[in-house]
């Protein structure tokens, strides 16, 4: 039962809404300041969030753009620092912090907080969050995949004070700046951070001057009253009962082959949510794990987007519990377990997977598996410049989000991690970087086949000039567990590097994950992004619109057959002109119906040997016969391939 | 008698006026013609010259100038009706278009992907690259670009833009491809973007690009059109078109870069206000609104200058197409008259953005509609008056407006005024809201400046919103209906030229700069040489860099301290003034950062005669005014005086709780504000910023 019930509103509903809109604009005001004035691209390509925190450090109310990788975890901060200093807080203070392992998300994320004071007191907390490009470690970017403690990660700030009573504190920040590749850069973006929050203490103070203290904090703690309200009337309005399910990281490279699960069970018990996630694989030897603040932000990520138009703030978290497991998992990594790449390992594996459970109880929004987060770094010496100057060249993609019902999934949208994420203009990154981009598209084929396909992944390709002394690092997932279809649905295909030496003919598959490999002058790389898992079966597919999806170069005459078993003739490649030959269709289909149940029987190394005679190919593998390859190597996985086919087995075929 | 003339042809209303040598504006309101523009302006010309006693034609025989605005540019993008349009691409890079900048607004609501400008159908990839440097990374492969003209030609395409990598560092190639257009296709119509907006980052230049050259045919067809229709007529003055950024042009350079003509409308509201506001307030920092049935736009001029940006989004902003050039900087949300009210899940009360619009329109109109809206509220409150409405052309149903609002007012257990008066709070706090993040976001305190209030919904609410912002000053033209018409008659010819020269201040390439400065000003020059024919009464060219400090994302446009940068003091001045600048709007400065400056510009300027500011004529009786009832929030129903606006002398004081109306507008004065009317006519509201708001009252 509600707890709110008998709890009243003191504000009228007028005032209340006044108030709260002028919470909301001023974390919005917080972002547009940031954006406007941030050193680090990666910031500006909005990996940044906003918050107003009360006296307990509960988030009264978290930015409408913010990346959604950092909610559910700023109110953790404010509560550190709140613990660090207690009693010590004063007017003209500012703290800053990342530590992961209290409640932060990564050594990247450095969050600044500033109280505000009205008469003596302090009555609530700003805080500006934003990804610097670099906090040290062993590699440019700080994402050192092999990382297995956090000091190669990068620097630990733990609660620290960076002005005091209005003094700046100039030797803490050389002490932080000094321990980053960009020490300008970063020393700018701390600037620009702390100045949002001097902007949210102007808004307060406004407020504060306009309504009076009383009104003011009343407001804090009602719009938390009010969110949960509404989270609570809707989850009462779902079936109780308990649901489960597991989603894989690729592997453990400490343990040998082998898909990593991670479970959750979600339980609905009146107008609570309860997730669990005993069961989750221990800890793995990269740093795709994640701390605890990164796990809740998993869980409300994924739950957030079930209710898009309630507002974020402590009052949803209050309506959801959750029980990590124990220390020393993948998703309750503690000091000093590496878990930088939680954004690629367990936290986009615990959103989709609470898609797919929600997709069970609000079946109008059901959605399959999207693309995994990936980054790719390329740092170095720039020898086109004087004195040879560090250059980063830190890169992400957009890829396909799962079909969804009735829909499909959207084409080269920024990951799940953060829709808001923006795409870097190649002339932007060339002026900085000796890095030449030779093609960036939609990729042909990328999108998982369904009645309601995946959206379609995008392809990136690069070729290196006058460089020095340059590593390649690559924070992604997915080569191995890849992007799922439900509801009959088919896989996407696998994420992953290829590198072509100079010189060199063949292509190497570099992998998923991977750390300083070095490359230079004229190496060439390319790299897919998933497309989104498929909806429904693909041979329930409107042959129409596969015919449409042919003619946009999203999928090509041959697979059109292939998973769809559509037959579509080319009239005139100039003007994309192509007919549908629906009685061979008909029969496509009804073939491909009585064959796929033994495709996905037939034994992995027959399967390997025909793809190593060219009769198969990697897609074919992975949509058709559940077989997963080491794809460098061509070897079979066998403990992958038969949790793989599993999941098929649960996920497709009772759909068909 | 020469006349100069302004045309304003919106989506509905083409607006028309006609402004007399001595200064006398005669403002004429007509439908707009869709299929040919003329119609709807000889109607509204007509009107117009009822109170001169003219014709249409006789206006348009003795007019000098017609500046005209349009959104016809804005509704073809809008309805997808521009031309048939191929986007010529370096190879490996066809989704430009479709890929953007990246990025969603709302991170947790699924919005449906977003169609490319051009689609890859009609995409075609040119062989070369160059790279940042400007060298040649992979030569033009000139059969690709005959190749791909070729197959442009034959898919029916009506216009080409080209856009490739790097061509504002070095423009050989697309150069080459222009040329080979012109020689296989003379006829075809295309943009090369590095001419047309040669900034760095190839999304924004691309989607210039396309837009630029989806507009080409049509705009050319619709302003030859225009310009035939005029002449026949019998006009033979200055035609000169509205841009995007609030100066105007002559035909044949909006018919090279129609993408100027996108926005040319609401960009002419900030001219008018900032032309009224100097004379009335002298103030030159001001916030302009205009409220529609549907939209409340905002804008900003500080100290005269009108507020810029380069971040148009058609569509939506990350998902629509950008313009990606300098516009008037006018921010719109969904609220104005006939935004609805309603009641959210958790039991609050909404306003807006959904809209009842014209059609079936507020509950009171009587035309069907049954939501809730501000205009019922008004009418509920007593601030509309029934018999009164559009200069009494539409009598307003007040049961209809009460039942309306008993949908808010049951469940939030209030009488139906209070639910009235708690929905026009949610309202105006909506748009407090949108002025205060386009003032805070530019550094400016809306406390420290006035507001120029247009539109007819306007004066309903911009009592309380001034008061909620803290602002004491509100003008309210007395041709607030008309007001983007009337900024046009003191609009000057405005054009930039500009030219991308990378450099650091710290090691500052004076010479490449001042060749690039005498080179932008030599353009400039002969630009306002060829306007010797219109006369003007001044011209005069300022010089632009836009800059930002070591490593920053951002730029910041910086006037030139001097027209040209010596080595050694040009640089350290121009971080000077970076660094006020950079304070002034971000409320922080970094001392002793060396700049790096991209884009260096010149804006040339040429002013026109425009009709001197009339003082308003004294009506022969004067301050009339009934008295009635009208309902204010905390206070109830309580007397106001009611004056109809045309029977006011100027400088007649009028206290409130009042009520002015004009045939397009109703203002209404709160009590504690005082109401002057100015000596030009307009009304200018005093706000007590020390009375409680309507908002703190419950």
């Amino acid at each position: 039962m509600s707890t709110l019930d008998t709890r009243a509103y003191t504000l009228d509903p007028v005032t209340f809404e006044v108030l709260k809109n002028a919470y909301v604009n001023t974390v919005d005001q917080m972002a547009e300041q940031i954006l406007r004035t941030c050193y680090s691209f990666v910031i500006y390509a909005r990996d940044f969030s906003s918050a107003l925190c009360d006296l307990e450090g509960d988030t009264i109310m978290q930015g409408t753009g913010d990346i959604a990788v950092h909610v559910g975890t700023l109110h953790y901060t404010a509560k550190a620092v709140l613990e660090a200093f207690e009693g010590d807080i004063n007017p003209g203070d500012v703290f800053a912090i990342n530590d992961p392992y209290l409640g932060g998300t990564h050594f990247n994320d450095v969050r600044i907080i500033r109280p505000v004071f009205v008469d003596g007191e302090v009555i609530c907390y700003a805080q500006s969050n934003g990804h610097w490009a670099d906090v040290g470690g062993s590699v440019p970017g700080s994402f050192d995949i092999t990382a297995k403690e956090h000091f190669g990660e990068g620097l630990r700030i733990p609660p620290v004070r960076i002005w005091d009573g209005g003094k700046y504190l100039a030797d803490i920040v050389r002490m932080i700046c000094s321990n980053s590749r960009a020490p300008a850069e970063v020393e700018g973006d701390l600037h620009a951070q702390a100045e949002a929050t001097r902007i949210a203490e102007q808004e307060i103070l406004r407020l504060v001057g306009k309504y009076g203290k009383e009104m003011v904090t009343t407001g804090f703690t009602e719009v938390q009253d009010y969110v949960e309200r509404l989270t609570r009337q809707r989850i009462a309005e779902m079936p109780d009962g308990t649901w489960e399910t597991e989603d894989y990281i690729d592997y453990d490279p400490a343990a040998g082959e082998g898909l990593i699960p991670i479970k959750v069970k979600m339980t609905i018990e009146g107008d609570q949510i309860t997730y669990d996630l005993n069961g989750s694989h221990p800890a793995v030897g990269t740093f795709l794990n994640a701390g605890y603040g990164a796990a809740f932000s998993g869980l409300i990520g994924g739950t957030k987007t079930f209710f898009p138009d309630i507002p974020l703030n402590s009052g949803f978290y209050r309506a959801i519990d959750f029980d990590l497991g124990p220390e020393g998992s993948v998703v309750n990594a503690a000091w000093p377990t590496a878990v930088t790449g939680f954004c690629s390992g367990p936290y986009e594996k615990l959103m989709n997977s609470i898609f797919e459970l929600w997709s069970g109880l609000m079946p109008e929004r059901a959605i399959a598996c999207s693309f995994n987060l990936e980054y790719l770094l390329v740092g170095g010496r720039d020898k086109r410049r004087e004195g040879d100057p560090y250059f980063m060249w830190y890169d992400w993609m957009v890829g396909g989000w799962g079909g969804r019902n009735g829909l499909d999934g959207s084409n080269a949208t920024a990951p799940m991690f953060g829709v808001g994420l923006a795409v870097q203009p190649a002339e932007g990154q060339e002026r900085l970087c000796p890095v030449i981009t030779t093609q960036h598209t939609i990729l042909t084929d990328s999108a998982g086949p369904g009645e309601f396909r995946g959206g379609c992944g995008v392809e990136k390709g690069a070729t290196l000039t006058e460089n020095d002394l340059t590593v390649m690092s690559y924070c992604c997932d997915r080569a191995r567990s890849i992007a799922w279809g439900i509801n009959g649905g088919l896989p996407s295909l696998p994420h992953g590097v290829w590198l072509t030496r100079e010189g060199a003919d063949e292509q190497d598959f570099l992998g998923a994950v991977f750390s300083s490999v070095e490359v230079r002058e004229g190496d060439r790389f390319t790299r897919p992004s998933a497309g989104g898992g498929g909806f429904g079966d693909p041979l329930d597919r409107n042959p129409q619109s596969v015919l449409e999806d042919v003619a946009d170069e999203y999928v090509s005459i041959e697979r059109a057959k292939i998973d769809y078993g559509v037959i579509v003739r080319l009239v005139d490649a100039d003007l994309a002109e192509y007919e549908l030959d629906l009685d061979a269709t008909g029969a496509e289909r009804a073939r491909i119906r009585s064959e796929r149940g033994a495709w996905l029987a037939e034994d992995p190394e027959s399967v390997r040997k025909r793809y190593m005679d060219g009769e198969l190919n990697a897609l074919d593998l992975v949509r058709h016969y559940g077989v997963i390859l080491d794809w460098g190597t061509g070897e079979v996985l066998s403990d992958t391939t038969e949790t793989f086919r599993a999941m098929m087995a649960r996920r497709a075929v009772p759909h068909w | 008698m020469a006349y100069r003339i302004s045309v304003d042809t919106g989506g509905t209303f083409t607006d028309v006026v006609v402004a007399t040598d001595a200064g006398a504006l005669h403002i004429g309101k007509a439908l707009t013609s869709h299929e040919r523009a003329f119609t709807g302006i000889e109607e509204g010309l007509a009107r117009a010259g009822d109170g001169l006693g003219l014709t249409a034609r006789e206006l348009l025989a003795d007019a000098d100038v017609l500046t005209y605005g349009t959104t016809r540019a804005t509704n073809a993008i809008v309805e997808e009706k521009t031309a048939r349009t191929a986007f010529f691409t370096t190879a490996g890079f066809p989704d430009i278009l479709l890929l953007r900048e990246g990025g969603k607004p709302d991170p947790f609501a699924h919005i449906p992907f977003p169609r490319p400008y051009i689609p890859r159908q009609l995409t075609w990839e040119i062989k070369e690259r160059m790279d940042s440097e400007g060298d040649v990374y992979r030569p033009l492969d000139e059969e690709s670009v005959l190749a791909a003209i070729a197959a442009a030609g034959e898919s029916g395409c009506e216009a080409i833009a080209v856009c490739l990598l790097w061509a504002t560092v070095n423009p050989a190639h697309e150069l080459r491809v222009g040329e080979l257009i012109t020689e296989e296709l003379p006829e075809m119509p295309f943009t090369l973007a590095h001419r047309l907006n040669p900034v760095v980052r190839e999304y924004r230049r691309a989607s210039s690009t396309a837009i630029d050259a989806s507009l080409k045919p049509l705009m050319q067809d619709y302003i030859e059109q225009l310009d035939d229709d005029l002449v026949a007529a019998g006009f033979g003055g200055h035609l000169l078109l509205a841009t995007s950024y609030g100066g105007s042009w002559r035909p044949d350079a909006m018919v090279e870069k129609p993408i100027y003509s996108v926005g040319s409308g609401p960009s002419m509201a900030p001219v008018a206000a900032v032309t009224y506001a100097e004379a009335d307030l002298q103030s030159s920092d001001v916030i302009v609104c205009d409220t529609g049935g549907t939209t409340f736009d905002v804008g900003l001029i500080s100290g005269g200058e009108i507020n810029f940006t380069a971040e148009t989004w058609l569509g939506g902003r990350w998902i629509g197409h950008i313009t990606g050039l300098r516009s008037v900087d006018v921010k719109s949300i969904g609220a104005g008259g006939g935004s609805i009210a309603w009641l959210d899940p958790g039991g609050l009360l909404r306003v807006g953005p959904k809209s009842a619009g014209a059609d079936p329109g507020p509950a009171c109109y009587g035309l069907g509609g049954n939501a809730p809206t501000v205009t019922d509220a008004a009418v509920v409150l007593g601030y509309l008056e029934p018999e009164h409405f559009l200069g009494g052309r539409l009598a307003l149903d007040v049961e209809a407006a009460r039942t309306a609002l008993e949908q808010i007012a049951g469940p939030l257990d209030m009488s139906i005024e209070e639910a009235a008066s708690a929905a026009f709070v949610v309202a105006a706090e909506n748009i407090v809201a949108a002025i205060r993040e386009i003032t805070i976001a530019q550094g400016i305190d809306p406390r420290e400046i006035a507001i120029v209030a247009g539109g007819g919904a306007s004066g309903l609410t911009i009592d309380p919103i001034a008061r909620e912002l803290g602002c004491r000053h509100v003008l309210v033209p007395s041709t607030a209906g008309a007001l983007s018409a009337c900024g046009a008659m003191y609009s000057d010819i405005v054009s930039e030229f500009s030219s991308t020269h990378y450099t650091e201040t710290r090691d500052f390439d004076a010479d490449g700069v001042n060749g690039v400065l005498s080179a932008l000003e030599e353009q400039a020059d002969a630009w306002l040489e060829e306007l010797s024919d219109l006369g003007p009464t001044a011209t005069s060219t300022e010089l632009l860099v836009e800059a930002r400090y070591r490593s920053q994302v951002w730029e910041l446009p910086i006037v030139l301290p001097h027209r040209r940068l010596e080595a050694g003091s040009g640089p350290r001045d121009l971080e000077e003034v970076f660094h006020d600048e950079h304070e002034r709007v971000f409320a922080f400065r970094e001392e002793g950062q060396y700049l790096e400056c991209l884009v260096w510009k010149c804006r040339a300027r040429a002013a026109l005669s425009s009709p001197p500011l009339e003082g308003r004529a004294s009506p022969e009786h004067g301050g009339e005014s009934e008295s009635s009832r009208a309902y204010f929030r905390g206070r109830g129903f309580v007397a106001v005086t009611r004056h109809d606006g045309a029977t006011l002398r100027a400088g007649t004081e009028i206290a409130g709780p009042a009520i002015v109306r004009e045939p397009t507008t109703t203002v209404v004065v709160l009590p504690g504000s005082t109401l002057r009317v100015t000596a030009l006519g307009n009304y200018l509201l005093e706000v007590d910023t020390t009375v409680p708001t309507a908002m703190e009252t419950s």
